[in-house]
């Protein structure tokens, strides 16, 4: 009788074989001990090994998942094709269990006062044209509502999922292309967590800001800057000096508390929802 | 929210494979467990199926990556990898096989990088252990971490053969789509897997027992 390969063992172990092939390789079996040890080692990686995996995900990361899969934007399918890597789970977690942190604490009023200015430069550009919100640029990306400017859309997904250094590629209602782009993430004078973000274009703006989680996991921007036009087609920033990056970056000195946070606590965060306690 | 329109909204069950098509070199496909064949790529029903494939998904992503949080993050990345280049998925063909092949591309992707990283990703493999059949393990239910740790023995390649047929299910054929390779390749090496983490799972269970002070027979 001919010898067994290893994958017709295999298929007999996995009831793979037909009727026939069943029948010879059953022949072979009594005849060589040695195949049935085989077999018995095929039958070991199959179903003890499935029944290890059965537990399976979290639920509640799982429907934070399907909740991104069911919301995600056009801007945010589109995100991945460029961008050096992307992350989201937009708006997925339950609202109810976004956050234990704090309210804000009111801004000291020097603070409040170079914000303000910051502010300016670029609340002119995105509210210009308001309110018909669908006429400004990246409308889909900052809004203005219920007293305070929101990260919205992709802006808020990144804010919400990605770590430092993602960027992602959205675009605006006009169909223009931009490259959101998260920096660092640190936690304010008010022990809420906050990220810098980046926001240039296909064309020749440059924006940037930051933004700070409240308790109802809204991305609030505390402070969004033009800054100046690119020279070239790079998309990073050039060098800070005499642009309102500079003033940005004393702005976020000031309401930071501690340093910039480690990658690795940062990712910590992402996964419990920003929230310090509770579960994944 | 956005509710899906027409979604069927669970998994759902394909009619098996035609006879004509289960049967090659005497082999045997049965497919029960397929997602549905979705009709137009465009559509929520196109997200209801991924969301129906999620709990699939991340067995295959725990099989490859071995940790729950690179689990998740690789499940989340397929997803948007998926929902990015939706229009290159073709419609009528399986979506699973499909965002599969997505998840495995990143997971090596992953892989490469974290050897840039100059990370270790993968232990020394070892050797088998003559006289050991497989009734040990068959009779006991293995612990998840015994199963992650005899597939870090195995080679990038072997693990995902080993995550779509053991962990997930898939037939070899499935598994063959997924990989783009012929039936009988993917037959020959996932045989060599399996031989592979069943020797690496037995000198774990080997070694626990002698640690016990109960040597094994």
């Amino acid at each position: 009788m001919a010898d067994l390969s290893d994958e017709v063992l295999m298929a007999y172990a996995d009831g793979q074989l037909d009727a026939a092939e069943r029948a010879n390789v059953e022949a072979s079996i009594r005849e060589h001990p040695e195949y049935q040890r085989k077999v018995e080692k095929f039958r070991a990686t199959l179903k003890p090994v499935h029944r290890a995996f059965e537990e399976g995900m979290d639920p509640r990361h799982l429907a934070a998942l399907s909740a991104m899969i069911r919301q995600a934007t056009p801007a945010t399918a589109s995100a991945s094709k460029d961008a050096p890597k992307i992350v989201a789970a937009p708006h997925a977690q339950p609202r109810s269990i976004a956050s234990y942190f704090p309210s804000y604490a009111t801004w000291p009023a020097a603070l409040a006062a170079s914000l303000a200015l910051l502010v300016g430069g670029g609340l002119g550009w995105f509210m210009h044209g308001s309110p018909q919100r669908h006429e400004t640029a990246l409308a889909d990306l900052i809004i203005f509502g219920d007293g305070s400017l929101q990260a919205e859309g992709a802006l808020a997904e990144l804010l919400e999922t990605a770590k430092s250094g993602t960027a992602v590629n959205a675009r605006d209602v006009h169909g223009r292309a931009w490259q959101l782009k998260t920096i660092f993430s640190f936690r304010s004078v008010a022990d809420v967590p906050c990220r810098r973000y980046e926001l240039t274009s296909d064309a020749t703006e440059r924006f940037a800001g930051y933004a700070c989680r409240d308790r109802n996991a809204r991305w609030l921007i505390q402070a969004h800057a033009r800054l100046d036009a690119k020279v070239n087609d790079k998309p990073e920033f050039s060098p800070a000096s005499g642009s309102n990056e500079v003033p940005l970056d004393v702005a976020i000195r000031a309401d930071m508390n501690g340093d910039v946070l480690q990658s690795s606590e940062e990712f910590r965060l992402i996964k419990n929802h920003w929230s310090e306690g509770g579960g994944k | 929210m956005k509710r899906p329109k027409g979604a069927n909204g669970g998994l759902s069950v394909v009619p098996k494979a035609t006879e004509a098509d289960a049967h090659q070199k005497g082999i045997v496909q049965s497919d029960a467990r397929c997602l549905p064949k979705p009709t137009d790529g465009t559509t929520d029903d196109f997200r209801e199926q991924m969301i129906a494939f999620l709990p699939r998904l991340a067995g295959f992503a725990h099989s490859l990556t071995g940790n729950p949080d690179q689990r998740d993050d690789l499940v989340q990345e397929t997803c948007l990898r998926a929902l990015a280049h939706r229009e290159q998925w073709q419609p009528g063909t399986r979506l699973d096989s499909w965002m599969f092949r997505i998840a495995q591309n990143l997971w090596f992707d992953w892989r490469r990088a974290a050897k840039l990283r100059g990370e270790t990703v993968q232990l020394e493999p070892v050797g088998g252990l003559a006289g050991n059949d497989g009734r040990r393990i068959a009779e006991s239910r293995l612990a998840l971490g015994e199963v992650l740790q005899g597939l870090d023995h195995l080679s990038p390649e072997h693990r995902v053969l080993i995550g779509l047929v053991c962990v997930d299910g898939m037939t070899y054929r499935q598994a063959a789509e997924v990989l783009e390779l012929p039936l009988g390749t993917v037959m020959s090496r996932l045989a060599r897997a399996r031989l592979a983490l069943h020797d690496a799972v037995n000198r774990t269970l080997v070694l626990r027992e002698t640690h016990r002070g109960r040597p094994f027979r």
